[in-house]
């Protein structure tokens, strides 16, 4: 992995580094997807794909409403509420 | 100037009619205070687990049905990742490589021509919340509040083909859609309240050209005229730059519609990678064949073949069957309506004429009329049994809107019953005479258009409740005789 490629996963994913990050993490995670890449010479060929490890169905519930959570607790973990909304900062990037 | 051809394709989402959220028990009800239907899990809060709920699925079967889809027997829900503030978890419960509905399509008559757009595929998914802007728009807010209600509330992403040519059939196809959607009792489908929405692919090529141009995406648009409008703008945006040799930048645009005109949208959220994952809280959704059976014997008549039944079953021209079962409300209108009088021609004239014309000037859909097809077939009585004329029945129709009484009432109440013995109708014909010499005279040397002058100032000296037919008889017996 080149420097570019982690700032460019940091970035989608939100994650802030610091510049000794830089240094040190592109050569491990190299590390970890060569590690990983073993896996690419198992002969797939004719097996469906797991999407989950257990052989389960979804669980289903009726369309019936519930209490929902008493308005001053939903809004009390919120840093900035006015007027029973949450208030966050400008959305669009500026120019 | 070479010619274009334009390549549009839509994604379309629509909230689904269940009472509860799609993976929660709270409400779904619209209009409620901000921040009041929310619980644990549409909050995203940590070490909550999501529950699908049964309607959600058939909803979306049905949906997927009626736009003549293979329901996958196996689907999967997945995660789609991205940062924004309407989306608590920072990603969305979806569906990617395995959607629940795929391969359906939409038949549309475009200037008489069938044109069938296909239906890549129809998934489930959780709503986001609701942002309201300071200011203008977004793209001059200073800041923005947000509303969880919607988020986790049930909905549908229609995927079509890149099938459709122009902005007329994109809006074409989106009535046909609401349509079908609505007569499946899925979703309401009202722009104005967000429940359907639509963003527009859009890309241009030389004509005969399959490979397809740089395409750009259009959000923000709030109706259906609106989706005809911003596309016709971008045609003319890509045509001008593709024609001055530019490129079209591959990108999001914002219908602005008081300006009429699309602008870029960069926003800090815009992520090129969702990188979606099966969402490991939710087992894969299996459908078994018994159960779509049992959904497919739950969708109602659906408007084509509706429309094709009026015409054999009631002699309607196509038109008229058309717009009669443009709305389920309407064609059920219409055929309650035929249950009490066994006119088509009259019962079908006066739903798309005056109903139409009432409901729509006072806000009103078929199902919510103040006039019931009974009160309507009260009204249409009178007229068969000559009792009204239509000029007055057309006055009482607008009364039974606006007070609620049935027709009856109103011609006894006014006084408004068509005078039709000859002895009142000779009197007033007799006045009539003397007074128009002229006419009178035209008439006799043979002009007959002046019968309909004569008629007509009976009709105004009986206030319209002379029976005109009668009275020409009676005009033409005695000057012609």
């Amino acid at each position: 992995m080149t420097l570019q490629e982690l700032e460019a996963v940091a970035v989608t994913a939100r994650v802030g580094l610091t510049e000794e990050e830089k240094e040190i993490f592109p050569e491990q995670i190299s590390q970890i997807i060569s590690h990983i890449r073993v896996l690419d010479g198992v002969d797939t060929h004719g097996t469906a794909p797991t999407y989950y490890p257990i052989k389960q169905a979804a669980f289903l519930r009726e369309d019936e409403v519930e209490p929902s959570l008493p308005k001053d607790q939903a809004l009390a973990n919120g840093p900035d509420v006015v007027d029973g909304y949450f208030r966050v900062p400008r959305i669009i990037e500026e120019e | 100037m070479a010619d274009w051809e334009v390549v549009i394709g839509l994604e379309v989402h629509a909230e689904l009619l269940t009472k509860s959220k799609v993976f929660c028990g709270c409400s779904t009800e619209f209009g409620a205070e901000p921040n009041s239907q929310v619980c644990p899990i549409c909050m995203g809060l940590p070490g909550t687990l999501p529950l699908l709920n049964k309607r959600a699925v058939e909803l979306a079967v049905k949906a997927g049905l009626a736009l003549q889809c293979r329901i996958n027997q196996f689907s999967v829900f997945a995660r789609k990742q991205y940062f924004y503030p309407d989306l608590v978890k920072a990603y969305q419960i979806s569906q990617d490589d395995l959607p629940l509905c795929s391969d359906g399509y939409v038949e549309l008559l475009v200037d008489d021509t069938v044109r069938r757009i296909g239906i890549n595929r129809v998934h489930l998914e959780e709503e986001a919340g609701k942002s309201i802007h300071a200011g203008e728009d977004i793209m001059s807010a200073a800041y923005s509040l947000l509303d969880y209600n919607r988020a986790g509330i049930g909905l549908i992403e229609i995927v079509t083909e890149p099938d459709i040519r122009s902005p007329e059939e994109a809006r074409l196809f989106l009535e046909k859609l609401r349509q079908l959607l609505q007569y499946a009792e899925v979703s309401d489908c009202k722009m104005e309240e967000g429940s359907l929405r639509c963003d527009a692919n859009i890309s241009l090529r030389p004509k005969g050209s399959s490979a397809f141009g740089v395409k750009c995406e259009i959000k923000n648009l709030n109706s259906f005229r609106a989706v005809q409008r911003a596309l016709e703008f971008e045609v003319e945006r890509q045509k001008a730059l593709l024609e001055a040799g530019e490129a079209v930048v591959p990108e999001t645009r914002h219908w602005d519609e008081a300006q009429g005109m699309t602008f870029s949208m960069r926003s800090k959220a815009e992520a090129a990678d969702y990188r979606y994952f099966p969402d490991p809280n939710l087992y894969p959704l299996e459908v078994e064949p018994s159960w779509v059976e049992a959904i497919r014997a739950e969708l109602p008549e659906l408007p084509d073949a509706r429309r094709d039944r009026f015409m054999e079953e009631y002699g309607l021209s196509m038109y008229a069957a058309e717009v009669l079962t443009s709305s389920r409300d309407l064609a059920d209108y219409f055929e309650e309506c035929m249950e009490q009088i066994k006119d088509p021609k009259l019962v079908s004239n006066w739903v798309m004429g005056e109903v139409q014309r009432w409901l729509k000037a006072h806000g009103l859909e078929a199902a919510d009329s103040p006039v019931s097809p009974k009160d309507l077939a009260g009204l249409l009585q009178l007229i068969q049994a000559n009792a009204i004329s239509n000029l007055v029945a057309k006055d009482v129709l607008e009364e039974m809107f606006a007070t609620g009484k049935s027709a009856q009432t109103i011609v006894d109440d006014k006084g408004l019953r068509q005078i039709s013995d000859d002895d009142s109708l000779e009197a007033m014909i007799a006045e009539v005479l003397e007074a128009n010499p002229g006419p009178v005279a035209d008439v006799k040397a043979g002009k007959t258009k002046a019968i309909g002058f004569l008629v007509g100032q009976v009709m105004k000296a009986s206030k319209g409740k002379a029976n005109p037919q009668r009275v020409n008889e009676l005009i033409r017996q005695k000057l012609q005789d």
